[in-house]
């Protein structure tokens, strides 16, 4: 038997940028969506006020963090990078298990039934968090990409409209510091 | 109903994680272990290829592998001793083994003594209740039987059981799946079944095995025709690992206990013997527990909707459990292809039957008989014996 020095794990630089980008585009989507879509707006309003919730991929990022604001709207912050300091975590276990998440090959119910994400904090709140990501993704994706990201596609009312809407806004929209 | 006869315990150890990018995984679940400074063990046959795999498989991760051992096919105590100095000289809090089965023997080893600050001379003394061990991750690769991932502990005149020992995690990715011989793969199947045959025996006593057997036997009918495939490597693997976690809730009857002596003995291979010897346990088991046994099978047929065409369930729908069995053994056998042991094993058998036959008869004695006898145990018992 022989020693041999040891390694530093590698990068997976494309795939984190992607899942990065990604991220942040989902952030600003879900901030604009709690505007105009009445479903996530109910969504949201059961959560407390002030109460953050952090979407990351272990250990270091890529992540957002979302804040609730008064009136069922989802605030998108970009300043803090903490992503464990929220009052929720929703946790995905690689930047491989991202990947297959973000590029729509594997639902989020599957990914959770796999073990691929974990949630620290309240269950109930983490679930609610979990559908209105359902919902955002509805809203966005074509109906192909949506049944594929979601476990049960419904077709939102306006679709059309909420979705250039949703873009449009996204595009526009600014997190807060 | 009796209250008092339903109380078991099923222990369910390791956690298995399994599949494309299984070894991803590994720095997220030492997180729950709070271990960050692995020692990686590899064996020294692929060892530069499955450095690559691991140090990919960690990207963005904060593990910080400082050193990697690479450890021969056969360890010696000089080893161990390498091993141990590693351990302290790096403050490692957790051990990942890849590789063939005395491999993760040595990682067992040197995480048992490393933890309790023992002489590896005092490894048949270890009290390991009171001084835990290291996180031990492994990742199967080749020549699995299940025992990697186990409490058994074999080396050199060392036979031990702890339950400390046991890994925490076992990984199954078909990335680091070694290029195995159909026969060599079909010869880990066989040990399975032989595992999934004692416990279906004993499963009466426990309906978590019960549980557990059948998807066990599923893995193996769905591929037994394709050893050589890598989805049956995997299949098998998986097998291999959950006829494990039930024979390790199980007390060991007839055919480990033969098997496991004709081992010892240096006579043959633990697979070798079951190869001879599962024929006529199966006959056996039938005879006694048939409404058990179909009860099984017939479960496993109704989840195979989905397998493979040329799967077992398929093939033998209308066959009984015996034949179903047999078959299933029968096959595994040929694709083992063993070099004629069978003959020197039934001539022991023989010889053992002589030598027992004014005792008391048991469960082991019985399927000497069998085996010497070469008929059905049920003769065995009301002619010869």
């Amino acid at each position: 038997m022989h020693i041999r020095n040891g390694f530093t794990p590698g990068k997976k630089r494309w795939k984190k940028l992607y899942v990065s980008c990604l991220l942040r585009f989902l952030g600003r989507a879900m901030q604009r969506a709690s505007c105009i879509d009445t479903t996530i707006q109910q969504e949201a309003a059961s959560l407390p006020d002030e109460f953050t919730i952090s979407l990351y991929v272990y250990h270091s990022g890529p992540g957002i963090i979302m804040k609730k604001q008064p009136g069922g709207r989802l605030q998108y912050c970009t300043s803090s990078k903490d992503f464990t300091e929220t009052d929720l975590c929703i946790i995905i276990s690689h930047i491989e298990a991202a990947w297959l998440l973000l590029t729509f090959k594997e639902s989020t119910a599957q990914a959770v039934a796999r073990d691929r994400i974990r949630i620290r904090g309240s269950i109930a709140l983490g679930s609610q968090i979990v559908r209105i990501l359902d919902r955002v993704e509805m809203l966005l994706l074509p109906r192909l990409l949506a049944k594929r990201a979601v476990k049960r596609y419904v077709s939102p009312r306006n679709k059309f409209r909420k979705r250039f809407q949703l873009y449009f806004g996204t595009y526009h929209s600014r997190g807060v510091r | 109903m009796n209250i008092k006869a339903q109380t078991y315990s099923f222990r369910a150890r390791p956690k298995i994680i399994t599949g494309l990018r299984a070894l991803e995984s590994v720095p997220w679940e030492l997180e729950l272990y709070d271990a960050r400074s692995p020692l990686i063990l590899v064996g020294k046959r692929h060892a530069r290829a499955r450095v690559t795999a691991l140090k990919r498989a960690f990207a963005h991760s904060p593990l910080v592998v400082k050193h990697i051992c690479v450890a021969e096919a056969q360890f010696t105590k000089q080893d161990v001793h390498l091993l141990l100095s590693t351990l302290e000289r790096k403050q490692c809090d957790s051990i990942i083994a890849v590789g063939s089965g005395s491999l993760h023997s040595m990682a067992k080893v040197a995480n048992a003594l490393y933890s309790g600050g023992y002489q590896l001379d005092q490894l048949d003394q270890l009290s390991l209740r009171r001084h835990g061990t290291l996180p031990l991750v492994s990742v199967l690769t080749e020549d699995v039987d299940g025992r990697e991932a186990s409490t058994l502990l074999k080396f050199d005149e060392y036979f031990l059981r702890y339950d400390q020992i046991q890994p925490g995690i076992a990984v199954i990715d078909p990335r680091l799946l070694g290029r195995v011989g159909a026969a060599a793969s079909s010869a880990s199947a066989l040990i399975s079944l032989g595992q999934l045959c004692e416990s279906m025996r004993a499963a009466e006593l426990s309906h978590h095995s019960l549980s557990w057997v059948v998807p066990a036997l599923r893995l193996l009918g769905d591929w037994y025709q394709r050893p050589g495939d890598k989805e049956a490597r995997m299949a098998f693997t998986n097998a291999a690992l959950l006829s494990q976690i039930i024979i390790s809730n199980t007390h060991s009857g007839a055919l480990w206990t033969l098997s496991e002596m004709l081992e010892t003995s240096g006579l043959c291979s633990q697979a070798e013997a079951l190869s001879a010897l599962l024929p006529h346990y199966i006959t056996m088991l039938c005879s006694k527990h048939n409404r058990l046994i179909s009860d099984i099978i017939s479960d496993v047929r109704v989840l195979s909707s989905d397998s493979p065409p040329s799967s077992l369930w398929k093939e033998t729908a209308n066959a009984g459990a015996e034949r179903t069995l047999l078959r299933l053994s029968g096959k595994l056998t040929e694709q083992a292809r063993y070099p004629g042991t069978r003959p020197i094993i039934e001539s022991l058998c023989r010889q053992a039957n002589r030598l027992l036959e004014n005792g008391n008869y048991t469960e082991v004695q019985e399927l000497i008989a069998a085996t010497a006898s070469g008929t059905k145990a049920s003769q065995a018992w009301g002619g010869r014996l």
